[in-house]
């Protein structure tokens, strides 16, 4: 039987033409990997045994080998990012897999237009991630004390019998969390809004949990930006502005990149 | 892009360096990584795509995260050869500071 190709990513044939890539060694850590040139577009391949990597045994390993997943989520991904440091990429997602090389020429051909809108699109541009976290124990103090609906509520609350303050004290730390979050949204909102100027685009993303994470303060903001080389020093200083301004209030700006343009090389 | 060196030259810490520069070179936390590759990506039609870009980060178990992390690091002290970037080697060995401390999930 054939081998599976695993595809990486796709860059202009001119930049595959001047410049080889690296010597890096595939998905298995066995075989190198190579280039396959499908007219304008060369996508960057490696080989893998299709018994040792059928769709079954990869779900399966996805599902029950958290340790083989982390090392080939790593080694996509390093892969990726050493690529992009030397050509223009459109990166593929983790375990992108083909039968054989002509499913992948023909998938190829079939998207040409927008893959090579797709390198107009990121040349000359990079994509950040900007992940904002918030401490929300010293929001919650922040909020309960400035927020004239939580004030009134608590004012009318201190009239009340004791029996009856439990209950509303209750409710008021529902209240207390809702305005907190929509406090939260808003800020986050203000602060993408303004970051989008110096972008070409901006995407919001889902938020992940402190399970997820490992830290203390919680994720209130993740987005992703694509932006022009020549502006990225100033979006980075806002975000450094941001940090000065806010720190003391709670509030953590994590700023990574450049990435390959993971979120801007959409083909749809 | 396409212009950037593969490995940035010894510059001395401090005022010389760029936000953007001092950023590149910082580590990034396995998270970030995750965030990127599993739930997004581009896709185009293959004949395989293992799809696990439903999968929600959340069951991936953090203790055997942090586990799998710290065996990549101990991989790579003992074969230096495996390696092949110098930004990753970095980031591999801060990961386990970046998840957590894996004293916490000793039982």
């Amino acid at each position: 039987m054939d081998d599976l190709v695993y595809l990486y990513g796709l860059i202009p044939m001119k930049e595959a033409a001047e410049t080889s890539i690296p010597a890096v060694k595939g998905f298995d850590g066995k075989r190198d990997l190579y280039t396959i040139p499908i007219g304008n577009i060369t996508a960057i391949v490696c080989n893998l045994d299709s018994q040792e990597y059928s769709e079954e045994s990869i779900k399966e390993r996805i599902n029950n080998d958290m340790e083989w997943l982390q090392e080939k989520a790593f080694h996509h991904h390093e892969t990726v990012m050493k690529l992009s440091k030397i050509f223009t990429i459109i990166p593929l997602k983790f375990c992108t897999l083909y039968n054989n090389q002509g499913s992948l020429e023909t998938a190829v051909q079939t998207n040409e237009t927008k893959m090579l809108a797709a390198f107009d699109l990121i040349t000359g541009n990079e994509e950040w991630n900007l992940k904002i976290y918030s401490d929300d124990s010293l929001l919650k103090k922040q909020v309960s004390q400035n927020n004239p609906t939580i004030e009134a509520k608590r004012a009318e609350i201190s009239q009340l019998p004791k029996g009856k303050q439990f209950f509303e004290k209750k409710k008021l730390d529902k209240l207390v969390d809702s305005e907190l979050e929509e406090e939260k949204n808003k800020v986050s909102e203000k602060i993408h809004k303004h970051l989008k100027e110096f972008a070409l685009k901006g995407n919001v993303k889902k938020t992940w949990s402190n399970d997820v994470t490992g830290r203390k303060d919680n994720m209130t903001w993740n987005s992703v930006y694509l932006i022009s080389e020549t502006k990225v020093e100033e979006f980075l200083e806002q975000i450094q502005q941001f940090e000065k301004d806010m720190k003391e209030k709670g509030w953590q700006f994590e700023a990574t990149g450049p990435w390959p343009a993971y979120h801007f090389s959409s083909l749809s | 892009m396409a212009s950037l060196p593969l490995f940035q030259p010894f510059i001395s810490e401090g005022e010389n360096m760029s936000l953007r520069e001092t950023i590149e070179n910082k580590d990034i936390a396995l998270i970030d990584i995750l965030d990127v590759i599993l739930d997004k990506g581009v896709a185009i039609k293959a004949d395989l795509v293992i799809s696990i870009a439903g999968v929600d980060l959340v069951y991936l178990d953090l203790r055997l995260l942090i586990a799998s992390v710290e065996s990549l690091v101990q991989a790579q002290q003992g074969n230096r050869k495996a390696v092949s970037s110098e930004q990753f080697d970095r980031q591999r060995e801060e990961l386990i500071d970046a998840t957590g401390q894996p004293n916490k999930w000793k039982n």
